[in-house]
């Protein structure tokens, strides 16, 4: 039993030791800052915790190593971040010591309320209610409200309160309050923190806490709005550069995050066979929305536009004739940006588009020597899909996927018998593209399709000369090395061997080089103005 | 039936689209020094501390020029006053804050008439500020 005892008195003297002023700690396997700071300074708070680290040099209070010597602050000491201007929170340098409750008694004062026992009586009202309560002016209370509701809770400031702080009116119960509180719990080691409002009217700063472990709604004494501190003249920091974009030269590219690409492209084209002859028409437009589709420093653009082609075309065999035409509105994806070639070590380019097409088709079929007449509306959707890659300075690969399906058709007759045709297709390439010069490249390749409407699979083959990326021009063919489908009974595969021409003119280079030209004026005469310019003359004087 | 096979082979071609991630630029190397000397609009451009690969000189009104290796460098500030070079594996120097609080090098490495333009939110490069002649 005494042993016990001792045991007991024993683990009393160390704990009362260590609870008393340590001026040195060794930190053991287990312990954490706030541990640290709740057994020797008595509250484990941020504020605590916060102060014992800045003592002792900590930038991460989440990160001691066993082993570690730490010197004990004497009392509690807040840094100026944490230390609440005014008559609360002051605190002193060292802990008070405990007074008895005679001498307690003995310091009482007339007309001051004595907060002995936070959360037996909490506030119970509105928040409305609590501030008329606490006696703000009207703006003050909007203010407070607007604040409460609106601070988000990481940026809420948070004060503690400790024994012998003054409040000037705390609220209890439904609808009570009281005025000139102070503090006066037994335990001047025991902090309560409290959320803190502050909001400044006709010269003062007018201030509401709200203790977290009692919920009192409470003013605190006004304080004049402190004047600015005098700074001391700093030179202006030198302006910090933004990541480098390594595959975006600085200007050439762009000047604005979310600059807009415009992209018109226009068409037409020529062809015939042993069936059939036509021509046809397109053109599209697409509006860029560059590098803002998930953030505007990503090399992915977004894009909005429409699409519209027309055809003619007349049988071989007989008086048939045919014209039509499409349009309708189109979404784009693009991926624009570079690569780095680690053979060259150059960034080289590379690019995906996709394109999603939704559009109205009507086609109209006359034979005057019949009398034949149909006429037939077609909802179809449509994607195309193309890459590019830049191999080297003279070589670039292209790839192109192309599709159609029909979503819905009618027609109108007049051979009672006849149902609308398909309008699906598909479409793959892989193009080669030749640098020949600065102004002129070659582009030449192909790939298989099937056509809907004739169940026909062949192969396409096409060659293009490129003008400065704007214009294009050049043979194409459709062959059918497959054989034939039965729509074609009767007439040889050779007389199905399609042969065309096209041209297209592209002229979004034509605008991307005006746009750089105009800003580029710009830049330059800011950067005249900006590092100056002087005679010829002068510059050999100096 | 048929339907679905162009939109599988429609998908197939939206699925082959990807992107390939894009070499970092690089912390220029401690004791790096970049200056410029200017004599009437002509600005020789000096890099020491550091072996450059290529050049790369901004035009204002001309498709950006790739010099190759080299220490030294002329440019005509009519024509353009920024660059930014390659260095050890074509990696670009490291112009950004960002990468400056990474390694912890503070811009050290501006001379004399050399200063980072970062007016370009996606981009900075170096911009020479000597006077240009006319």
């Amino acid at each position: 039993m005494k042993s016990f005892f001792a045991l007991i008195v024993t683990i009393a003297l160390v704990l009362c030791a260590g609870a008393a002023v340590a001026s040195e700690y060794t930190v053991q396997k287990g312990d954490t800052l706030s541990g640290i700071a709740k057994r020797f300074m008595g509250s484990a708070s941020r504020a605590a915790y916060m102060s014992l680290a800045e003592k002792n040099g900590i930038e991460n209070p989440h990160l001691i190593h066993p082993g570690q010597k730490l010197d004990i602050p004497e009392g509690f000491s807040f840094s100026e971040s944490y230390r609440l201007q005014g008559q609360i929170g002051v605190i002193s340098s060292a802990p008070a010591k405990p007074q008895s409750s005679r001498q307690s008694a003995e310091k009482k004062q007339e007309g001051v309320f004595y907060y002995r026992y936070p959360a037996r009586d909490p506030y119970r009202g509105t928040l409305e209610k609590a501030l008329e309560l606490l006696g703000y002016p009207i703006e003050v209370r909007k203010a407070f409200v607007e604040k409460v509701r609106t601070t988000p809770k990481n940026k809420i400031v948070h004060i503690e309160l400790r024994k012998g702080d003054r409040i000037a009116a705390m609220t209890f119960g439904k609808a009570k309050v009281k005025r000139n509180v102070i503090a006066a719990w037994d335990d001047q080691y025991h902090l309560y923190a409290a959320r803190l409002y502050e909001t400044e009217f006709e010269g003062k700063v007018y201030r509401l806490i709200y203790p977290l472990v009692c919920g009192n709604w409470s003013r605190l004494e006004e304080r004049p709005i402190p004047a600015p501190p005098e700074v001391p003249y700093i030179e202006p920091p030198v302006p910090q550069p933004v990541p480098t974009a390594p595959e975006a030269p600085p200007y050439i590219e762009e000047e604005k995050p979310c600059p807009i690409e415009h992209e018109p492209i226009v068409g037409i084209g020529t062809w015939g066979n042993g069936i059939a002859e036509g021509d046809f028409a397109y053109a599209e437009y697409m509006q860029w929305r560059k590098k803002c589709l998930f953030d505007c420093s990503s090399e992915y653009s977004w894009g909005l536009g429409a699409y519209g082609s027309w055809e003619q075309g007349e049988s071989e065999l007989s008086s048939y004739e045919w014209d039509g035409h499409t349009v309708g509105p189109q979404a784009g994806l693009k991926y624009s940006g570079l690569y780095f070639d680690k053979e060259d070590k150059k960034y080289r380019l590379q690019q995906w588009t996709s394109k999603v097409r939704l559009v109205w088709e009507k086609t109209e079929g006359d034979n005057d020597t019949s009398g034949y007449h149909m006429t037939q509306d077609n909802l179809k959707l449509g994607a195309y899909v193309e890459g590019v890659k830049e191999f080297d300075d003279k070589w670039m690969g292209i790839i192109t996927a192309e599709g159609w399906i029909g979503l819905d058709e009618s027609i109108k007759s007049t051979w009672s018998g006849d149902t609308p045709s398909d309008r699906g297709n598909v479409q793959l390439g892989v193009y080669g593209q030749y640098k020949i010069n600065e102004d002129w490249s070659t582009r030449f390749g192909g790939g298989p399709f099937w056509q809907q409407w004739d169940d026909m699979y062949g192969m396409h083959l096409r060659a293009e000369a490129r003008w400065k990326n704007t214009v294009m021009f050049g043979p194409y063919a459709n062959l059918f090395p497959f054989g034939k489908s039965s729509a074609y009974k009767g007439i040889p595969t050779s007389d199905l061997q399609t042969w065309g021409a096209f041209a297209r003119v592209e002229f979004g280079e034509i605008i991307r080089q005006q746009d750089r030209k105009i800003r580029m004026q710009r830049v330059k005469a800011e950067d005249d103005e900006r590092f100056g310019v002087i005679d010829a003359d002068e510059s050999k004087q100096l | 039936m048929k339907k679905l096979s162009i939109l599988s082979v429609l998908l197939v071609a939206l699925s082959t689209l990807s992107t390939t991630a894009f070499a970092e630029p690089k912390a220029l190397p401690a004791g790096t020094m970049v200056n410029a000397v200017c004599v009437g609009s002509t600005a020789t451009v000096t890099v020491s501390g550091v072996a450059v690969e290529s050049m790369e000189y901004y035009y204002y009104f001309k498709p950006l020029d790739r010099v190759g290796a080299g220490n030294v460098y002329s440019f005509n500030l009519d024509e353009g006053r920024r660059f930014n070079f390659t260095f050890a594996g074509g990696y670009y120097a490291g112009l950004s804050a960002e990468m400056s609080k990474r390694y912890g090098y503070p811009a050290s490495f501006l001379g004399q008439n050399i200063d980072i333009d970062n007016s370009n939110p996606l981009g900075a490069a170096f911009v020479i500020t000597c006077p240009s002649v006319r």
